[in-house]
């Protein structure tokens, strides 16, 4: 719910029917700390990077090396020379988390469980959680350019793009010509007048609902209205359109959508979807080597928009890269041993990177024994130890929220935050 | 005219009639704190909830001067045929199977990129078709896990092996690849939804099913590992013999293992998921080491799984509270406890049947709940959902009831469909990621009705404005020379309100939509007029809500 | 449309196959516990011990008696077994029938959009992935073929497959396999329909004439005839063509498997249980011809 109520702007002044918000204008810039999701679809090899075998006595990939830099050890693998690039630019701001147990090995079950912690399916992901936590009121709080979302009572903070550009679509009208009849679009003023008088009934309505959920859902639809209109306004200088993600992957763009929406106060969350090389996919099973190729154009990406984060913000807003974390995972991990294919099958323990903004950078925390199981760690340091703590996705998610300024155990009792990763 | 509209009342229409002999004893403690809806728009809910279309003005008229009669239309709606295509949606929301993908696609079969959502939805839908079959002919509702029966449209039964009889739509259809009778379970649209792999070895679909059928969901146990092993013998093992393991996998494994004859040694293949491998019934002892079993007892195959379900209490249990949750458009909570357990009661007592069920259901406070004393719980006011939300399919439904009117491009239900529709947008299921209809507002939701509306009303208006022939659909009284003040432009908005609504509007609403009208023809037309009113008026809080 | 994995299985067998990770089911710690977020209201099973429900499960009786199973497996098993050197001989031919375009090799498929397939100029379509291996491994020789396909001739053959055939010899003794679904428009036996299969099949001491000293079936199979589960079934030089070993065998119209125990002695009878164990009688089917079936089927490499 929100916290702002407009029903008692409502009372205060009783002579503006029209939308409280500016729409059109940015809003004054919340110091909310933002996150951008990066998910990495179908199940990363962390050996290729994150988890080096030696001395752990696993099959590496072919020609790799463990090698460091900035306190961050990792694997150096030939073919993908932006990692060591990326680690040296800014290593210091990352912080890789090793060993985290999904504890399934289907796609489907995993992404749910990386995101929420749980199969469950009446859970909502560690972006829904954050952006209905907002401190201040945002027109997309959670913004969905790609990638999984998971969500049940807070499925009204999403705002999903959709596969082919449908939100755009509904923005501008152009929605009509997605329609096998021929379907005129109103005239704008006309259709002013229809929204107009639509929000004035929403706001009636929750002024005068009564006991119930008839206010309540009023109000809530006028502030959808509103929010719409915003978005409406200034959807051309947002590229929400989807992209069909070719050979020239543009994952930097995706967030430079998200990073956008974080400057101008818009959202606090977005997820973007990388396919990897080609957007093959990094559900390996066959030409497990092609990992590398996912590496390589991952971290070039990374790069690229970390490097665009860098360059925002402004003198009265404040550097974005301050408050701005993102957060990179894919939903399962691959299986330290070759199958008769070349590839690799699926494997129930994976990595994290955790970049920017209150992340202890310069680090690795967990790891993976001779069985490539996860190694418990300390939750507090983040050093490993015997006896620890085993991580799980619950942790991480813990962990995110506890960065956003969140207590965890309001959303997830029984998870602590690996405060270890935090600054 | 701003103020003039922020003066105006919420136009929430007359106050609460009292209500005839409709409502059930209430069960629960909190029915005290709940004041039921008006006549009028608890028919305008029941005819959404079990039509999928809005209550005809007459039938308004007839309830509003005797509030006895809505037992009365509730039983012609239960028999209504819209009520089996509206359980169809409305298990759709539990049982997640109307999801975009597949791991086969309609390519594998040949079909065109514009019979994709045809060939998706087909699939998905089923399981669901049987089991709206068997509610909407009263046949048992064991019948769901029990019966040889599956349902097939002309897609199924051209793709898959199945006996299927010459006709139009869905029919009572038969497998021919020697499958068990065993109703859903036995359904290749269910098991296409849970799929399974080798490691998992189909635990996951047993967790499913317990889900689905006994509202046993072993997934929210917490887990307890200490240390996995990468082995196979070792995981194997600790299945066997650590007792954190045992307490879940005792049941699940012999479950699961009942589940083989749908096991495939492929993915993604079309030749393998399309037909039943009864040779593969036995493997799942040697995969799981354990024989097939239902809660101990020992089944040979789905067929007398089908019947183990059937005997099991808690099958009736959770059908009660999967339906109370479906109507009451909200999760069950620990204070429904009493009214699920006579809903309970009553469902086995009436022969378990479903339709005794809905019945029941429709007759609980928490069904009829239009708002909340003033004394209520502050607490109330987030369970007891007085008002719900219309999402993308009721809307679809609702609008082309009224309307005529579907959003169809290029193959598919826009309304219904992620791939290049709103379904989600729109606050819908998609079975995959998103598990529950939204319930609340959201922007992308807005903007769905919106442009829903707009088509709509642009539509209907051609169709009653533009002297075409065939019958009106909404606009009975005007012509394109109406004008306010005329007795047929105030009898179009008074009708309108009430069909729409199920509410009479005041004379401030009547003025407000007046002025919306007026403003709009001193713009363009009396058509646009005409199509902007009507598109605000199937936007309004008071449509889409219910 | 998801990516295209062949879940199939190399010469090395399912057996051997990886089958390690989390299998995706939480265990309980035994204390048992409500949903963690006490939201939804789950069952407890004891609240329900003793309450009445409107339906008694029918009782698993048999339908058929050792007779019937002995007139079914006479009937419908001896020629059930297909030839799956076939298979292989239908890939290779109808590969060999494309061109560089398409598929672009002639004995592997992977190249083909994974949509619409491709058609090459010879009018022969190709569609799906496979991966056909000839290989020598120390004095073992084989011929795998896995893949997800359907190949199609201008004249209206087709092969479709969902699964791995495979053909491996040393010496005098040769291992075949089926697995998976698998359809051949051409076949003269079983495979003209689906057939779906777990099956492995052993000749040991193979000769020229006559049938191998050992012929053995392990594994599941299921033709347009019937469903059988093989055992350590075995025709044994010497038996006069009657089988040891057991066999199970499904009926479809109450969905119930029965077994046949054979003797060890090569009477080809033996005692017929239903599933739970209940001992049916003894029986003696027909084998006629099936273990000539098996030899000429499989007599070459």
């Amino acid at each position: 719910m929100t916290t702002l109520s407009r029903r008692h702007l409502l009372s205060l002044m009783p002579s503006l029917a029209l939308p409280l918000r500016g729409y059109g204008k940015p809003r004054p810039a919340a110091a909310e700390h933002c996150f951008l999701f990066v998910f990495c679809n179908g199940g990363w090899d962390p050996s290729y990077v994150f988890t080096p075998y030696q001395p752990l006595g696993l099959e590496p990939p072919t020609g790799s090396a463990v090698a460091e830099v900035g306190g961050i050890r990792f694997v150096d693998t030939p073919g993908q020379p932006a990692v060591r690039t990326f680690l040296e630019g800014w290593g210091a701001q990352t912080c890789i988390v090793n060993g985290i147990e999904v504890r399934s090995i289907t796609h489907e079950r995993c992404r749910r469980i990386i995101m929420t912690g749980t199969s469950e399916s009446g859970r909502d992901d560690w972006p829904t959680l954050l952006a209905a936590s907002a401190r201040s009121e945002l027109l997309c709080p959670h913004l969905v350019i790609g990638g999984p979302s998971f969500s049940s009572l807070y499925t009204r903070k999403i705002v999903r793009i959709g596969p082919a550009g449908q939100l755009v679509n509904l923005l501008t009208g152009d929605a009509f010509t997605m329609s096998d009849r021929t379907i005129l679009q109103p005239d704008p003023g006309v259709e002013a007048l229809g929204d107009a008088f639509v929000r004035s009934r929403a706001a009636a309505l929750a002024e005068n609902g009564g006991r119930g959920r008839e206010a309540a859902l009023a109000e809530m639809y006028g502030v959808a209205l509103d929010d719409g209109a915003g978005l409406a306004a200034v959807a051309g200088d947002l590229n929400l359109s989807a992209e069909e993600q070719g050979c020239t992957n543009d994952l930097a763009s995706e967030a430079a959508v998200a990073f956008d929406c974080f400057e101008r106060g818009f959202s606090r969350c977005a997820i973007i979807q990388s396919g990897g090389w080609c957007s093959s996919g990094w559900d390996t099973h066959q030409n497990g080597a092609q990992q590398a190729e996912h590496f390589q154009l991952l971290f070039k990406e990374l790069a690229e928009l970390m490097t665009d984060l860098d360059g925002r913000g402004s003198a009265t807003s404040g550097a974005l890269a301050d408050r701005v974390t993102v957060v990179v995972f894919s939903e399962m991990g691959r299986h330290p041993v070759l199958n008769s294919w070349g590839g690799k099958d699926h494997w129930t323990y994976t990595s994290a990177m955790l970049l920017g903004a209150g992340v202890a950078g310069g680090q690795v925390i967990g790891g993976l024994d001779s069985q490539a199981t996860g190694l418990a760690i300390d939750l507090a340091s983040g050093d490993l130890s015997e006896g620890g703590t085993d991580l799980l996705p619950g942790h991480l998610g813990a962990t995110l929220l506890a960065l956003g300024d969140h207590d965890p155990g309001d959303f997830l009792p029984g998870y602590d935050p690996i405060l270890g990763a935090l600054r | 005219m701003n103020l003039l509209l922020l003066l105006a009342c919420a136009g929430s229409g007359p106050d609460p009639e009292p209500q005839g002999t409709d409502t059930a004893d209430p069960v629960s403690s909190s029915a005290t704190f709940m004041e039921p809806l008006d006549a009028p728009r608890l028919l305008r809910r029941m005819s959404i909830d079990l039509r999928g279309a809005l209550p005809a003005p007459p039938d308004l008229d007839a309830v509003a001067a005797d509030p006895g009669l809505l037992s009365t239309y509730r039983d012609i709606y239960l028999e209504d045929p819209r009520f089996e295509a509206r359980l169809v949606q409305l298990l759709a929301e539990r049982w997640h199977t109307q999801v975009d993908e597949f791991q086969v696609g309609h390519y594998d079969y040949r079909l065109e990129d514009t019979q994709e959502y045809a060939f998706e939805r087909a699939v998905g839908q089923e399981p669901l078709r049987l089991m709206a079959h068997i509610a909407a002919h009263d046949r048992p509702w064991t019948d769901i896990v029990t019966t040889e029966d599956t349902m097939a449209n002309e897609l199924l039964g051209e793709i898959w092996p199945v006996d299927r009889p010459e006709g139009e739509g869905w029919l009572l259809s038969r497998y021919t690849d020697g499958r068990p009778g065993a109703g859903v379970i036995g359904t290749n649209g269910l098991w296409w939804r849970y799929v399974t792999n080798p490691s998992n070895m189909n635990r996951g679909r047993a967790a499913a099913l317990t889900r689905l059928l006994l509202c046993h969901d072993i997934l929210t146990r917490p887990v307890s590992f200490a240390g996995s092993a990468v082995s196979t013998s070792g995981t194997e093992e600790a299945i066997a013999t650590e007792p954190a393991c045992k307490a879940c996998h005792s049941t699940v494994d012999p479950l699961a293992a009942s589940l083989f004859g749908f096991y495939w040694l492929t993915q993604y293949n079309a030749l393998e998921q399309e037909r039943y491998h009864p040779e593969r019934e036995l493997l799942g002892e040697d995969y799981l080491g354990v024989a097939p079993a239902f809660f101990g007892t020992p089944v040979m195959g789905l067929s007398a799984l089908g019947e183990a379900i059937a005997g099991d209490p808690r099958f009736y249990r959770c059908t009660a509270e999967t339906m109370a949750s479906l109507l009451w458009r909200r999760e069950i909570v620990l204070e429904d406890y009493t009214t699920v357990e006579a809903l309970r009661e009553t469902f086995i007592q009436e022969g378990a049947t479903l339709k005794p069920l809905v019945r029941a259901v429709t007759q609980t406070p928490e069904y009829q709940a239009g708002a909340l004393t003033p004394d209520a719980p502050v607490a109330l006011e987030q369970t007891i959902h007085t008002r719900r939300l219309m999402v993308t399919d009721q809307l679809a439904s609702v609008l082309e009831a009224a309307t005529g009117f579907t959003w169809t491009w290029e193959g598919f239900d826009q309304l219904d469909n992620d791939t290049l529709g709103f379904r989600v947008l729109g606050g819908g299921v998609d079975g995959d990621q998103v598990a529950q209809p939204q319930r609340e507002p959201g922007l992308t939701w807005a903007l769905v009705i919106k442009r829903a509306a707009q088509a709509s009303a642009a539509d209907v208006v051609a169709r009653d404005l533009g002297g075409g022939l065939g019958p009106r659909v909404l606009l009975e009284h005007v012509d394109d020379q109406s004008r306010p003040g005329d007795s047929d432009f105030q009898a179009e908005l008074a009708q309108l309100h009430w069909r729409l609504f199920a509410a009479e509007p005041g004379i401030d609403r009547l003025a407000d939509a007046t002025a919306l009208w007026t403003d709009a023809f001193q713009m363009s037309d009396a058509e646009t007029a005409w199509s902007v009113l009507l598109s605000s008026m199937l936007r309004d809080p008071e449509f889409v809500t219910y | 449309m998801g990516t295209r994995v062949a879940w199939t299985y190399g010469h090395l067998g399912w057996a051997s196959l990886a089958l390690t990770g989390v299998l995706g089911i939480a265990c309980g710690d035994g204390s048992g516990s409500a949903a963690s977020d006490g939201s939804s209201v789950t069952t407890d099973t004891a609240s329900d011990a003793g309450a009445s429900v409107p339906y008694t499960p029918e009782p698993q009786t048999p339908r058929w008696t050792a007779g019937d199973v002995a007139g079914e497996l006479s009937r419908h098993l001896p020629a059930a077994v297909p030839d799956i050197v076939q298979l292989l001989e239908a890939y290779l031919w109808m590969m060999g029938n494309g061109d560089e375009e398409c598929p672009g090799s002639t004995t592997q498929l992977t190249a083909v959009d994974p949509e619409l397939g491709c058609t090459a100029e010879t009018g022969f379509w190709y569609y799906g992935v496979a991966s056909y291996v000839d290989f020598e491994e120390g004095d073992w020789r084989g011929r795998i073929l896995s893949g997800d396909f359907e190949l199609r001739g201008p004249e209206g053959d087709a092969l479709s497959c969902g699964g791995h055939v495979s053909l491996e010899w040393v010496e005098e003794s040769r291992v075949g396999r089926l697995l998976g679904t698998w359809q051949w428009s051409a076949a003269e036996d079983s495979l003209a329909e689906p057939v779906s299969a777990s099956l492995v099949i052993e000749h040991t001491g193979i000769t020229e004439d006559g049938p191998p000293e050992v012929m053995r079936l392990d594994g599941g199979l299921t033709t347009e005839e019937g469903s059988w589960v093989f055992d350590d079934f075995m025709f044994l030089e010497g038996c006069q063509g009657r089988p040891t070993g057991e066999l199970s065998l499904y009926d479809p119209a109450r969905m119930h498997w029965y077994r046949l125990v054979l003797d060890k002695d090569c009477s080809g009878c033996g005692r017929v249980l239903f599933w739970d164990g209940t001992r049916l009688g003894r029986a003696c089917p027909d084998w006629s011809g099936m273990s000539e079936h098996l030899t000429d089927a499989h007599g070459s490499r």
